[in-house]
């Protein structure tokens, strides 16, 4: 029962699923009380022991019956085993019913139970077995490998750990055991599927190796983060480099957390607060036993965020709404919109979401119009309208975009009214400062409005406007 | 102690709460292995609910630890009680006087007195808080800590050290040990993520919005007075309505206090004049009412084909 779970995690690890070893113990505990039999039940409890973020429930669900139930996926099965399934009940589950014969012959004849692999194997299950494989393929391995050959050694190094040897005459042993018992059929078919595992599997753990030495290959193999990264703009970046960026952007967000936790916390002197020192006293018999102090008002980030999503500025935005999802899973207090000719609100998107489908719901799907030109105008006049609930004195705003209004009305009067409203409005401009006001350009209109107006067109530069937001809100 | 699954699943039942398999099953894990059971989900889906039939339906007293911002150690385990102590000075002024008699000098008084102090830092003058209530209870209480995403890290931290070891030390009476061990559950909106370190010590339990079916089904245990026609139809119109994109989705508990509200209108039946009255209870933001509004007659013919479907 033990190994069942502990090949199960392991699945559960290389499909990226965190399970740490105080998780896994859990898992095991949980499985000893409900038992392996009772699927349903089997998978509330793995799942309440291992899985702790909601997005990764459907991932669990999916390995889950797949590792679980046989039947979902299988290693081929023999034309003859198919076509007699086919004549049965239960089309497709032909080996159902040959593991459901064997495991009573088994019992009938008393020979020795199968062990796990073994029976993984004959049923053709194949989370079970790449469980059992994942054991003997480790990292370390696959980097070293560099040729075919090389690669030939290790399918053999692995087919030997797996025992496959001792595995082929087992079945071999069985069948001749059935024969002897006079099972005459049961033994014939598992002769045939011996024949066929004995085609087949080898040449399986060979693509799998495959497979993960293409993963594993430098070309997809993340890069350390170089100080030129730090300066390329975000307009050069491919889009996969922006994704694989998510690393960085957390840290960001986290940093931004806890910098801004230390100011408030070191805040400076503690006023007395005298008139509720008195009234503690009257509890004392007026002696001040416990002194009261005023409470320094609990400055918390509070972010709206606006950020352009036309193309023109589309990876910078990409970036900023990877930041702003960190931000929000950390911490509350963040909404945050996309616009180009509207606006929408896509705070709810981001809770939902894991971080890819909720930037690419923001980028594609949010009630705005995608094919419109930017026109910040009447962004800053509707946002007014519908969402000017998110302003209050203690937000920060934080506008991207190019400042590019095509001509449109550039509406000053409601950018003001927002800066009125909140505590701040923070403009962060993408495009190189050379091209500011050239064109369309009316970002030093904007300007006039803003609190602070920058360019911010690579990491650092990022990085220089979360501290300076950090000081100017603690 | 819960015996079985289904024993789990029958006592929440008699205690007014219909638990899913899942729940029921992960309630039942959490009670046999002493683990903190960590209840997350959307707003108004049941989570205080559940504790509160936990404990019911184990019989035992619920310890409630409301998180806020700014919650800190003192609130949540205990404070000196500084009033009661000052009351029984004066109280003793006498008995002190005479204890102190016969010294000769201000050192011997002061010593006499440094003899009786552990009689003013006692259990007698300690205001036990929910955590170190629950910790000191005689028989084996249910702690919720509710919305425990709203409290602070720091918080948190420290959270984990009572539920890891249950115990507490504090400086005046020494270490406080768990007299039995709490059935403890936690919840949280996700406000934010929590720690990764507080998630592991706990079981995890998601609960989404129920399904048609759970909904009647509670909307029927918990208000009977409510026709089962009335109740299958606003269960069916509620369903829709989360289907939109709301920014404060109805929960449970919205359903049943319309539920409530409607049966009390006397009202058998659901029609736009019902719904546009009685929206308030369910939507309660003002954009959320609006863009409700337009769409009551669509939702309603949606909801009678949800309704047909689950007849059929």
């Amino acid at each position: 029962m033990d190994d069942v779970l502990v090949g199960f995690i392991r699945v559960l690890r290389a499909a990226g699923i965190r399970v740490s070893t105080s998780e896994a113990l859990d898992a095991m505990q949980t499985g000893r009380l409900t038992g392996l039999r009772d699927r349903r039940l089997l998978k509330a409890a793995l799942r309440a022991a291992i899985v702790k973020r909601q997005q990764d429930i459907p991932l669990f669900d999916e390995l889950f019956d797949r590792y679980f139930d046989p039947n979902v996926e299988e290693l081929p099965v023999s034309p003859q085993m198919a076509q007699q399934g086919a004549q049965d009940a239960h089309p497709s589950k032909p080996h159902e019913q040959f593991m459901q014969a064997l495991r009573e012959a088994l019992e009938r004849l008393r020979l020795p139970q199968l062990d796990h692999l073994t029976e993984a194997l004959l049923a053709g299950n194949v989370m079970v077995i790449t469980a059992e494989m994942l054991q003997h393929m480790s990292p370390e391995q696959l980097q070293q490998l560099e040729s075919l050959l090389q690669r030939g050694r290790l399918t053999r190094y692995i087919l030997d750990q797996m025992g496959w040897q001792r595995i082929q005459q087992q079945i071999g042993e069985l069948a001749r055991e059935l024969q002897a018992a006079g099972e005459f059929e049961l033994a014939q078919q598992v002769r045939e599927r011996l024949w066929e595992l004995q085609e087949l599997f080898p040449r399986w753990v060979a693509e799998q190796v495959n497979d993960a030495y293409e993963r594993m290959s430098p070309a997809t193999q993340q890069q350390p983060l170089s100080r030129d990264l730090e300066r390329k703009a975000f307009s050069r970046f491919t889009e996969e480099e922006v994704r694989a960026m998510q690393e960085i952007v957390d840290e960001l967000a986290r940093k931004l957390r806890e910098d801004f936790a230390r100011r408030m916390r070191r805040g400076g002197i503690r006023r007395l607060d005298v008139s509720r020192t008195l009234r503690a006293s009257y509890q004392t018999a007026g002696v001040p036993m416990e002194l009261v102090f005023k409470e320094h008002r609990r400055n918390k980030l509070r972010l709206v965020v606006l950020c352009d999503v036309s193309s023109s500025v589309r990876n910078a935005s990409r970036f900023m709404l990877q930041l702003v999802y960190s931000l929000q899973q950390q911490r509350g207090h963040v909404r945050s919109f996309v616009f180009i000719a509207d606006v929408d609100e896509v705070t709810d998107v981001f809770e939902r979401h894991s971080v890819d489908a909720a930037v690419e719901m923001a980028m594609g799907e949010a009630n705005i119009r995608y094919w419109a030109h930017s026109d910040f105008g009447s962004v800053f006049r509707q946002f007014l309208d519908e969402y000017s609930d998110a302003l209050n004195s203690r937000t920060t705003v934080i506008v991207l975009g190019d400042g590019r209004s095509n001509y449109f009305a550039p509406q000053l009067d409601a950018l003001a009214e927002i800066r009125r409203r909140s505590r701040q409005v923070i403009w962060l401009n993408p495009e190189s400062q050379y091209s500011w006001g050239i064109g369309d350009s009316i970002i030093d209109l904007y300007a006039r409005e803003c609190d602070m107006l920058t360019e911010c067109r690579n990491l650092e530069q990022l990085r220089q406007v979360m501290e300076h937001l950090t000081r100017s809100v603690a | 102690m819960f015996q079985s699954i289904a024993d789990v699943k029958q006592r929440l039942e008699k205690a007014n709460y219909l638990a899913s398999d899942d729940i029921a099953t992960v309630v039942f894990l959490a009670d046999r292995l002493g683990k903190p059971l960590l209840v997350e989900g959307p707003a108004g889906v049941g989570k205080t609910e559940l504790a509160k039939a936990v404990a019911d339906a184990l019989n035992a007293e619920l310890i409630r630890l409301q998180c806020y911002e700014g919650l800190d150690e003192a609130k949540a385990l205990y404070e000196w009680q500084y009033a009661k102590q000052m009351l029984y000075t004066q109280v003793l002024r006498d008995r002190v006087g005479e204890l102190l008699a016969d010294t000769q000098t201000l050192r011997e008084a002061f010593e006499r007195i440094a003899e009786e102090e552990d009689l003013f830092f006692s259990e007698r003058f300690l205001l036990p808080r929910p955590l170190l209530r629950a910790l000191m209870a005689e028989e084996r209480p249910v702690l919720l800590i509710d919305e425990v995403d709203k409290a602070d890290p720091e918080f948190e931290a420290f959270l984990l050290e009572v539920l890891s070891d249950f115990q507490v030390s504090i400086p005046e009476l020494g270490t406080i040990r768990a007299r039995t061990q709490p059935f403890v559950l936690l919840t949280s909106n996700q406000a934010r993520e929590l720690s990764d370190a507080l998630k592991r010590r706990c079981l995890h339990l998601f609960i989404d919005y129920p399904s048609f079916r759970e909904e009647l089904g509670v909307v029927r245990m918990r208000v009977p007075e409510a026709s089962e026609a009335l109740a299958a139809e606003l269960v069916a119109f509620v369903q829709e309505v989360r289907n939109l994109a709301l920014k404060k989705v109805p929960g449970l508990s919205e359903t049943l206090d319309w539920a409530r509200a409607l049966a009390l209108l006397n009202v058998h039946s659901l029609g736009v004049k019902e719904v546009e009255q009685t929206l308030g209870v369910i939507i309660k933001h003002e954009g959320d009412q609006m863009r409700t509004r337009q769409s009551i007659p669509e939702l309603l013919r949606r909801a009678q084909l949800r309704l047909r479907e689950w007849k059929e």
